[in-house]
């Protein structure tokens, strides 16, 4: 199973790889259970940075499509084909969505959601 | 000597000279011929770069069709030069018990060697250009974990390590375990050690390392893999089996087997390495369209 990666596209790198390994889980291409390559292998037959490989694989983990057995290596997750479904980003972007919507009905200008936000997250930051 | 001996050494130095300077070359000078003629720079400029933008595009077709016969042609004079040798020992009562033949033997292997190696030495410089010259912004890569035994059996690694350990034992046990700086038992030694760190190093790099051809096939590049890996174990077996025969030869005084021996050896390994190329990656296998000019968008 061959993946390929667009070095001139305006996606990032690593959002590419997660794509193109969530797409190969898609499309059965690569089973539940299956072995992945190691970081430095796929990093260097993709001529990129092993923490772009790195990064990928680790967000791929966080939302539980691939997992990491110690010295074993990095299999594909038992649920992977379900999860692989999941954009993270879109979920966020619901409830973030809604959440705004509440705060507008009650009167608060979009400036000050702005400011709360970045307050916020400079609080959960530090 | 016996006459039997020497009708040996000739029937052994015959067999080196056809193998690695007629035979071998002639399958590596039809492999050129068939690439550089049915895949020429006009039409497959990845393949060429050293020739690309170096000369006029009418005349990069012609150019590269004359390496083979180049090729050819320099292993033509090293395959005379060695029936040269062959009469000079005739004509001069030549006899394999004398010190120091061996390095005219020596001498000439690597001669009959220069071509394969500076065929490497230019795979590994267009490689270079290869990647130089890439404007593809496309990475490819495949799915799957690469593990060392992908490429060679467990029993013939085994097979390597127990003839390393047993060398390594023989060359001690002969020495009666005594080893001195710079002795033949120390350089036996640290030519074992220092040629299989260079294998290891060399078969990380490989499987592990960075891709060195920027548009080579996926398949291709497991079988390059596989070769490479095959080879350095197979070097490996022949090594440890000559340096077993070596010591053994210096043990019992029997000194006239020395050219022999090397010869044998070299062929092993000439075999094992550019005869392993010919078998595992038959040319007509290989996919060379990889390397074709891309047509422009309109």
């Amino acid at each position: 199973m061959e993946i390929s990666i667009d070095i001139d596209s305006a996606e990032s790198l690593f959002a590419q790889l997660m794509e193109q390994i969530k797409q190969a889980i898609q499309k059965g291409d690569i089973l539940a259970g299956d072995p992945l390559p190691s970081i430095r292998q796929l990093a260097n037959d993709l001529e990129m940075n092993n923490k772009t490989v790195a990064k990928a694989y680790r967000l791929l983990e966080r939302d539980k499509v691939i997992q990491t057995k110690g010295y074993r290596g990095t299999f594909v997750h038992p649920n992977a084909k379900i999860n692989s479904t999941v954009d993270i980003n879109a979920e966020v972007l619901e409830k973030l969505r809604k959440t705004i919507m509440v705060f507008r009905e009650s009167g608060v200008t979009d400036s000050e959601i702005r400011i709360a936000f970045g307050n916020a997250m400079n609080t959960h930051n530090n | 000597m016996p006459n039997a001996l020497l009708i040996l050494f000739y029937l052994v130095f015959i067999s080196q000279i056809i193998l690695l300077s007629y035979y071998i070359p002639n399958k590596y000078f039809k492999r050129m011929k068939y690439v550089t003629e049915k895949f020429p720079p006009s039409k497959y400029p990845k393949l060429y770069p050293n020739i690309i933008n170096k000369y006029k595009e009418s005349h990069t077709d012609a150019i590269a069709r004359r390496w083979p016969y180049t090729y050819r042609n320099i292993n033509v004079v090293i395959f005379c030069i060695g029936f040269l040798l062959l009469g000079t020992a005739f004509f001069t009562n030549f006899s394999p018990e004398k010190e120091g033949e061996e390095v005219i033997l020596a001498i000439y292997t690597l001669l009959q060697l220069s071509p394969f190696m500076y065929l490497s030495m230019s795979e590994f410089r267009q490689f270079s250009l290869m990647r130089k010259t890439n404007v593809s912004g496309m990475r490819k890569a495949d799915l799957e974990p690469r593990s060392f035994f992908d490429f060679i059996s467990p029993i013939t690694f085994g097979i390597a390590v127990i003839l390393l350990v047993s060398c390594i034992f023989f060359t001690l046990y002969i020495n009666e375990y005594e080893i001195h700086l710079g002795g033949g038992a120390f350089i036996t030694l640290l030519t074992l050690v220092g040629v299989h760190l260079f294998f290891v190093a060399v078969l990380k790099w490989q499987v592990f390392g960075k891709k060195m051809n920027p548009h080579v096939a996926s398949k291709d590049r497991i079988n390059e893999m596989k070769i490479g890996v095959k080879s350095a174990v197979y070097a490996s077996i022949a090594m440890s089996i000559f340096l077993i025969l070596q010591a053994a030869k210096d043990e019992f005084n029997m000194h006239y087997m020395q050219v022999f021996l090397m010869s044998i050896y070299f062929q092993v390994i000439a075999s094992s390495s550019l005869g392993l190329v010919l078998r595992e990656a038959p040319i007509e296998d290989v996919n060379l369209e990889v390397y074709k000019k891309e047509q422009p968008v309109n």
